[in-house]
């Protein structure tokens, strides 16, 4: 049951994937991307916070995150319920620790490594499935999906720049069934690619 | 020499002086009027028209192309480095291919949301195989509600999980998954993965698309049309993907479509190439050999309008015409320019023996008019024969050819002379083949010694014609190098889209109603039943049904029944009381819970198909004016185990009244053909010789010489068979219909050979006079039919190479035989 929720889960991680440009805030995001070319691995802890129509109460999660290029990803969900996802190439595992089982290779696959790379800057192709504008605070980004029908499931994702090494401190997502999560990243670590000109 | 014939001949001869320049003055503008027909000129390029018919098995397989592989007008394969890539660069390409007007509909995504909501409205009760049941008890257990609660909370707690968390909320019991599995499970195909947005290969660096055209049907113009609209949207979706490499995503196309437009795009440059060459080809073997420049004009102009005029008839017959049958040109100028040719070398030999144009055309008339009368009559029947081919293409091309040659035969006796007065050139006698004369009088005087070879001969190829070998595989007439029948293997190894080998057509009438639309699906279980029985047996390898998809309504009452009988209030009272604890809004899972509960009605699988499943629907299903079809593919073991099947199927299967069934197979179609072709190759011979024996016997009195000219062609079909099969040459559908016409050459140049014998008395002179004018049409029937060789299409290709062989062995028979015949002096 919880394997096929995760699968489910995947299948929305691509919803994450897109986001584009509009004027300066455009630039400025391509400008961020291309500084995270070097970008070879993050690790970190997150918090969630969620509103969602499905619960009365807003949900708090915490846990830690390992994402690898080009797609090793490993997030664990501490608190309140214990889970792990995990996928290294095509290979997608999920479940409670200890108890996790392989997953069937879907779409989801192809929406978390959206996700990863979006981490590491994201691609332009990527991008350019989303409007993008200046967000309410310095360095934000707020990216909305250029097709009507793909709002359901992601109506804006706001992307906040300025955490550790020039990455992402916090994105939030807002879905059209009036689901919000705001999920910050925090002690993160960022290992980036030794270049010649360094040694 | 010069003799003017009979009265009737005398009199043509002089109206054709008296009205010489109002026939050229007609001919010419019945040029232009033909050469309109160019502008009318439709050419079909589909699969169908290569298709036999006549017999049931060709129409069951025609019918399934018509009905079925037609409509999958253009199969897209999209290649990706990998699934994301491809599903985005796949949405790009079918948004721009919304813009093209050419375009009537893409298929190939799978609306997840839309197929949840059809799950949750009973689809997974009414869909959900027996083999998965168990399954769907097990999550009725009401001691799985906390673990479910808490399940959801889990995916809650990780982040990106919003949309999931929803659709987890419309079915928190998970039956879309097992409905998914189930179907997936009993798929027809690879490519239905209920995870995935599109028809996706399993290492998921494929997509399919399948893309539905606006016009239906297969001509030249359609063609190009889709084919542009297909370049449009590719350059408009490579737009969104500037910097990637363009090796790094393709799109490779197949199914009729892509090969017509093979065809059209190789037809067009082959066509030009091919009949080019045979116009200039012949042209210039009769400037080099007959060395009279000044004829080469009216030649010219002869051949063209008779090529026009063939073409502008047979559009008026056949409305469009196959592009095989384009073919007619080729071998139009090879043969016309045989008749021109005799009655260019005959006329010049009057005028330099001193007679004036005028006579010459009546002496020439004299001579010539019944060896052309009775050579183009014997042709142009033994092309006309072809029109019963069953073969649509091998049938226009021999009607247009005859069509060809009997025009020519009244052009050459009517026209060419008038062309000719008009022309006022110095002639000059032709000059004598003194090397042929040599030949043949060198086989007369080693009279037993030929006979004695030409018995060995005879066995000789005899013994080659039994190893001769037809191949009717309709496909191996098609390029070998087609980048759309790589792409259809592509998706038989990708996507586990057999090509079957066996194809049953199930279908009921228009206008049978909900009745006879449940038979029908009543049928396709039934069948499918029967099919992996045979699966057991072994005489069946694989079976790609749709019934899986096509839960007839009996079928469905059953899960229904099924259904209502679990224990579906307990299991959720005891999920609504996990969700309360768990801290979720029961409204939110209203959806899900009321689906628990409700016991759904049965619907029609033909009037809403699952969401997503569109393109495999599509596939197997066909709604039209003749009713509906759907189609159970099955793999056979063999030729045998196929036919076993379809006998089975076609006599033991007891199926719903009003249900028809038909077994379409390309083997049994490919068996019925080759008997078929072989009946009738050996019906065109038996008729073209009996025509001929008849004509022969009205003019010829002596038997010998009746025994000599029917053993031309006899001896030249079984010579060509026979130097075919020592050779290792294979004789398809298309090059098979020589042997009639090879027959019919030969007595042409038997029939050209004895009106000179008559002349001069001795088989040796008569061989030095008319044997120039059988060598250079001998030649320039080769040059037509060797120009075919420059085809790129195999079916005509090989036509050329055998109709070498043919052409060579004909006229090598006339040197070698007739003199045997032929007593050495009749002076």
């Amino acid at each position: 049951m919880v394997g096929r929720a995760l699968s489910v889960c995947l299948f929305l991680c691509l919803f994450l994937s897109p986001p584009v440009f509009a004027g300066q805030a455009q630039d400025d995001l391509m400008e961020w991307m291309r500084r995270q070319a070097d970008v070879q691995r993050i690790e970190g802890r997150f918090l969630q916070h969620r509103k969602t129509p499905l619960l009365a109460k807003p949900l708090i999660s915490a846990g830690t995150f390992r994402l690898e290029r080009p797609d090793r990803i490993r997030w664990v969900v501490e608190n309140p319920e214990a889970m792990v996802l995990e996928m290294d190439g095509d290979q997608i595992r999920g479940g409670r620790p200890g108890k996790l089982r392989e997953l069937p290779s879907v779409e989801g696959m192809a929406g978390l490594r959206e996700m990863t790379g979006l981490f590491f800057g994201g691609s332009r192709v990527a991008m350019d499935r989303f409007r993008i504008k200046a967000g309410p605070t310095e360095n934000s980004f707020v990216l909305t999906p250029r097709e009507e029908g793909a709002r359901h499931d992601l109506a804006h994702l706001e992307m906040v720049l300025g955490g550790p090494e020039d990455g992402l401190s916090e994105i939030v997502l807002a879905s059209g069934s009036g689901d919000v999560s705001r999920i910050r990243f925090l002690d993160v670590v960022v290992q980036r690619m030794v270049t010649e000109k360094l040694r | 020499m010069s003799q003017k014939g009979s009265p009737w001949i005398r009199s043509l001869s002089d109206w054709i002086v008296r009205q010489a320049a109002g026939i050229r003055w007609a001919s010419f503008v019945l040029l232009l009027l033909s050469a309109t027909s160019l502008l009318w000129l439709r050419v079909d390029v589909g699969l169908v028209s290569m298709l036999p018919s006549g017999q049931p098995a060709f129409d069951s397989y025609a019918e399934f192309i018509t009905r079925f592989a037609e409509r999958d007008a253009a199969v897209a394969v999209l290649r990706a480095p990998d699934e994301a890539a491809a599903s985005q660069f796949a949405e790009d390409f079918v948004a721009a291919l919304a813009q093209e007007e050419a375009v009537a509909g893409v298929r190939g995504s799978i609306d997840v949301d839309a197929f949840i909501d059809f799950a949750m409205q009973g689809g997974f009760v009414r869909y959900t195989t027996e083999d998965f049941q168990p399954a769907l008890r097990q999550r009725l257990d009401p001691r799985a509600g906390p673990e479910i609660a808490s399940g959801i909370r889990g995916l809650l707690a990780m982040p990106g999980s919003g949309a999931a968390a929803t659709r987890m909320a419309a079915d928190p019991l998970g039956f879309t998954g097992i409905l998914a599995e189930s179907l997936e499970a009993n798929r027809p195909d690879r490519a239905l993965s209920p995870g995935s947005r599109y028809l996706t290969s399993p290492d998921g660096q494929r997509l399919l698309l399948l893309i539905q055209p606006a016009a239906s049907g297969y001509s030249m113009e359609d063609v190009a049309r889709l084919s542009a609209a297909l370049t449009r949207a590719e350059v408009r979706a490579r737009q969104e993907w500037a910097g990637v490499e363009s090796e790094a995503l393709s799109i490779g196309y197949t199914g009729a479509f892509a090969f017509a437009r093979e065809d059209a795009a190789m037809m067009r440059s082959d066509l030009m190439r091919y009949t080019g060459t045979a116009f200039f080809g012949v042209l210039l073997i009769f400037l080099v050999a007959a060395r009279s420049g000044r004829f080469l004009p009216i030649l010219g102009y002869h051949l063209l309008l008779g090529s026009l005029v063939t073409l502008a008839v047979g559009l008026l017959v056949f409305q469009r015409l196959d592009v095989i049958s384009l073919a007619f040109a080729a071998i139009f100028y090879g043969l016309a320019i045989d008749a021109a040719i005799h009655f260019h070398t005959r006329f010049r030999e009057e005028v330099a023996a001193g007679g004036t144009p005028q006579d010459a055309v009546g002496a020439t008339l004299a001579h010539i008019l019944w060896p052309t009368t009775i050579a183009s009559m014997t042709t142009g029947i033994a092309f006309a024969l072809l029109g019963f081919a069953s073969l649509e293409g091998i049938a226009q091309l021999g009607l247009l050819t005859a069509i060809g040659i009997f025009w020519n035969a009244a052009a050459t006796l009517v026209l060419l002379p008038a062309l000719l007065l008009g022309a006022h050139p110095h002639w000059q006698d032709p000059g004598r083949a003194l090397w042929l004369g040599r030949l043949t009088g060198f086989v007369a005087h080693h009279r037993p010694v030929f006979m004695v070879a030409l018995v060995f001969w005879v066995v000789a190829v005899a013994t080659g014609a039994v190893r001769a070998r037809l191949d009717t595989d309709l496909f191996a007439l098609r390029p070998g190098d087609s980048e759309a029948a790589a792409v259809q293997d592509e998706i038989s190894e990708q996507f586990g889209f057999t090509n079957p080998h066996g194809s049953v057509m199930l279908a009921v009438g228009a206008g049978a109603g909900e009745a006879g639309e449940e038979a029908l699906l009543q049928a396709v279980e039934t069948t499918t039943r029967r099919l992996e029985s045979f699966i057991e047996s072994g005489a069946v390898l694989s079976i790609t049904s749709p019934s899986v998809l096509l839960p007839s309504i009996a079928t469905q009452r059953n899960r229904i029944d099924w259904w209502a009988d679990q224990p579906r209030e307990p299991a959720a009272v005891a999920l609504e009381t996990s969700l309360i604890e768990a801290g979720f809004q029961l409204p939110a899972f209203r959806v899900g819970l009321q689906s628990l509960r409700a016991i759904p009605e049965p619907i029609s699988p033909l009037a809403e198909p699952p969401p997503g499943m569109e393109p495999i629907y599509e596939h197997h299903v066909r709604e039209d004016s003749l009713g509906t079809a759907i189609l159970v593919s099955f793999t056979p073991e063999s030729l045998a185990g196929l036919r076993v099947v379809a006998t089975d199927l076609e006599t033991n299967l007891v199926l719903p009244a009003g249900v028809s069934l038909q077994v379409a197979a390309r083997p049994l179609m490919e068996a019925e053909l080759s008997r078929t072709l072989r009946s009738e190759v050996q019906a065109f011979l038996v008729l073209v010789l009996a025509l001929t024996l008849g004509l022969l016997a009205w003019r010829e009195r002596q038997p010998r010489v009746l025994l000599a000219l029917v053993a031309l062609p006899v001896l030249s079909v079984l010579g060509t068979v026979g130097v075919a099969g020592w050779l290792g040459l294979v004789f398809t559908p298309v090059n098979i219909i020589i042997l009639p016409l090879v027959a019919g050459i030969a007595l042409d140049d038997g029939l050209f050979l004895m009106a000179r014998y008559r002349d001069e008395g001795s088989i040796v002179p008569a061989m030095e006079r008319g044997g120039r004018a059988l060598s250079i049409t001998t030649a320039t029937t080769m040059v037509g039919f060797g120009a075919l060789a420059l085809s790129r299409y195999p079916a005509l290709g090989g036509l050329g190479v055998v109709a070498a062989i043919g052409l060579i062995t004909a006229f090598s028979l006339m040197i070698w035989i007739l003199p045997l015949a032929l007593p050495g002096a009749r002076r």
